[in-house]
């Protein structure tokens, strides 16, 4: 414990060094003009970024391109609650009790509570990840090959069923995700396989190029001409208007309380994430209110557990990520992604081996949240200004971007051409109702999936009961069948009472 | 509305079906090995395989999709309709500026593209899409080539 205490001030000295901090505070504020921006998500912001961060050292990369999504989710609920838009998922549930609020003129209360709940799960989920992401990484690296490949095929499955949408569909992505990785070049034949002799494809798809497309171009194809209105009538708030009452602070006290802890639950699982947390959260609220008709009318506790819940889901998120290596969604996807690609492995060895990234990016979270507060409750007035961005300048310029990023990843035209292609067949599949964030899961963890299959079977020279004998890995094959057992058994009860 | 998500069950399964059995096939170029010392295309395959297994799944069974997430109630689409002229005008932003980058250097690439993709919105108007790709040249320009120097001709001919 006190190694920990030592650990986190080393942490604040690395995330305190000039060019680090630099670094974070431009993360938030990306993230937080993100947020606010109706229509713009975080994972476009992410991969636009992250080519610049090529250049930069781990730790600031890291800084940064994680201030991106935990900023996001602060300008996010103030798209929700003044414009009732759910532009990012986990504030959907938000707007059911915020833009209520707003229409009775107290959208700046609204607004002052989410800020409180925010920091608050946030703290919580940040001392979360302090004491648990190294015990997690320290019993995690008893694993062998086969542990490791079960924890990852257990990873990717509750990512691919437990997100929205058809799990049958969410698997098939996750698939879909694994055979992209498999393009390129055979790590341990050397032979090139799927590339369709295309030597640009000889190191593989560029996993910019994936997500730009998935997630920028195939997004903008699916709302151009087709967006929502804006209802810009309520979007007037000023700081004064922001300090809740006492008895309001009453009444969010302890929904914020549940809700981080609903929070940080979810972010123990898998695929649950901050999304399902805040759905979770309201659901909750709802049924122990006393007065359980106030929701969807403006109750305070329909806007402060779920905002608490998603912040503290959020911080618990990096979690997994950042002890095992095994992302939880598609945006820790992204980040794991970063990491490789600045040579670090990601894994339970990383807190031990890397002690600045990790505790480096615990020390910024902190300091990241201290700066959103102060961004956004002085300066509330400026979103709310930015709220009025048309989209019809947003995506054109977001499109340039697109191209410059990929681009700049590895200068290289056909990556650009490449996120076209991507960015086809990612608006084919939203046609056909496929969500695409488990393909990013399956992309990531694809290559060291492969891999320690591979050393798994070549260990047990070719004997696939080693996935059952040794226990951890039988444990977790054990869960997997459970998720997928149990999955199987809410269809039938689902379409036995169809049918009833 | 259950007849057409029932269509796109079958669509669905269909495509996944067909990218899994191009899997399958691409792999038969590759050697397979045995489980002890895997071949580079025994992976792939096994994927191919499941993603067959899945697709037929999907359009067999059904995913029984239904808009019951309370999220249905709160959609930032108005609809899901296909809109040609979006889709032209923003498949043609990249393609322009793949194109002109190689040939005109950034400075053109990048204000074509912005210009023809902020045609693509229906209430968009030349003087505004003008000023638009104007502007974000200018601030491309110097975020990208002078603060973070990305190595791209600015000005070129041929």
């Amino acid at each position: 414990m006190e190694t920990g205490f030592f650990d986190l001030l080393h942490g604040f000295q690395i995330a305190l060094e000039p060019n680090n901090l630099l670094w974070c505070f431009v993360g938030v504020l990306v993230g937080n003009i993100v947020g606010v921006l109706p229509g713009m998500g975080v994972l476009s912001a992410i991969s636009i970024l992250l080519p610049i961060t090529f250049g930069m050292k781990p730790v600031a990369a890291v800084l940064m391109l994680s201030g991106i999504y935990y900023g996001a989710q602060y300008g996010g609920a103030i798209c929700s609650i003044l414009l009732n838009l759910p532009c990012h998922p986990p504030h959907a549930v938000t707007c059911l009790d915020g833009f209520p609020l707003t229409k009775q003129g107290r959208g700046g209360v609204a607004l002052g509570i989410t800020m409180m709940g925010s920091a608050f799960g946030a703290a919580f989920g940040i001392l979360q990840m302090i004491f648990f992401a190294p015990l997690v990484a320290k019993a995690a690296l008893q694993f062998g090959p086969s542990e490791i490949c079960m924890l990852m095929m257990l990873g990717l499955l509750t990512g691919s069923t437990l997100s929205k949408g058809s799990p049958l569909k969410g698997v098939a992505m996750t698939v879909l995700g694994l055979l992209l990785s498999t393009v390129g070049t055979d790590l341990e034949s050397g032979a090139e396989r799927m590339t369709f002799d295309m030597t640009d494809l000889s190191d593989g798809v560029e996993l910019v190029s994936l997500s730009l497309g998935f997630f920028g171009i195939a997004e903008f194809i699916r709302s151009v001409n087709n967006t929502a209105p804006l209802n810009l009538a309520y979007a007037k708030v000023s700081m004064a208007d922001m300090r809740p009452s006492k008895a309001e602070m009453k009444t969010a006290a302890f929904p914020i309380l549940r809700g981080t802890i609903i929070g940080s639950l979810c972010a123990c699982i898998p695929g649950t994430g901050p999304t399902i947390a805040s759905f979770v959260a309201y659901a909750t609220e709802k049924k122990i209110s006393k007065h359980p008709e106030k929701f969807g009318h403006g109750a305070i506790a329909g806007v402060a557990a779920p905002e608490a819940s998603t912040h503290s889901a959020v911080q618990g998120d990096f979690i997994p990520t950042m002890s095992l290596g095994i992302p939880g969604d598609a945006v820790m996807a992204l980040l794991l992604g970063a990491l490789m690609i600045q040579g670090i492995a990601p894994g339970p060895q990383l807190i031990t081996q890397h002690p600045d990234i990790f505790w480096g990016l615990i020390a910024s979270f902190w300091i990241g949240n201290l700066i959103l507060l102060v961004l956004n409750v002085p300066m509330i007035g400026i979103w709310v200004k930015l709220l009025s961005v048309p989209y019809k300048y947003l995506y054109p310029s977001a499109i340039l971007f697109i191209c410059v990023g990929v681009f700049a990843a590895r200068h290289s035209m056909f990556d650009v051409g490449a996120t076209l292609f991507f960015g086809l067949a990612g608006y084919a599949l939203l046609k056909l109702k496929f969500e695409p964030a488990p393909i990013l899961l399956g992309f990531v963890l694809g290559r060291h999936f492969e891999e320690s299959f591979r050393r798994a079977l070549l260990l047990s020279r070719g004997d696939v009961m080693v996935f059952v004998e040794r226990p951890l890995s039988a444990f977790f094959l054990f869960l997997c069948i459970l998720l997928v057992g149990s999955q199987i058994y809410f269809y039938l009860r689902r379409t036995r009472a169809k049918l009833a | 509305m259950a007849a057409s998500s029932k269509q796109t069950d079958y669509l669905a399964g269909a495509v996944m079906v067909l990218i899994g059995a191009g899997a399958v096939y691409t792999c038969t170029q590759y050697r397979m090995g045995t489980l002890t010392s895997m071949g580079p295309g025994f992976f792939p395959t096994v994927l191919g395989v499941i993603l067959i297994l899945l697709g037929l799944a999907i359009a067999l069974v059904g995913t029984g999709q239904v808009d019951e997430s309370p999220m249905a109630v709160l959609k930032h689409h108005a609809s899901d309709r296909f809109d040609l002229r979006g889709w032209a005008c923003i498949i043609s932003a990249p393609i322009a500026f793949i194109l002109l980058a190689e040939h005109l250097g950034f400075l053109a690439a990048s204000f074509s593209s912005v210009l023809i993709a902020a045609v693509g919105d229906r209430t968009a108007t030349m003087k505004g899409s003008l000023a638009l790709a104007a502007g974000m040249t200018t601030f491309a320009l110097i975020l990208f080539v002078y603060i973070l120097h990305i190595e791209i001709p600015i000005v070129r001919f041929g």
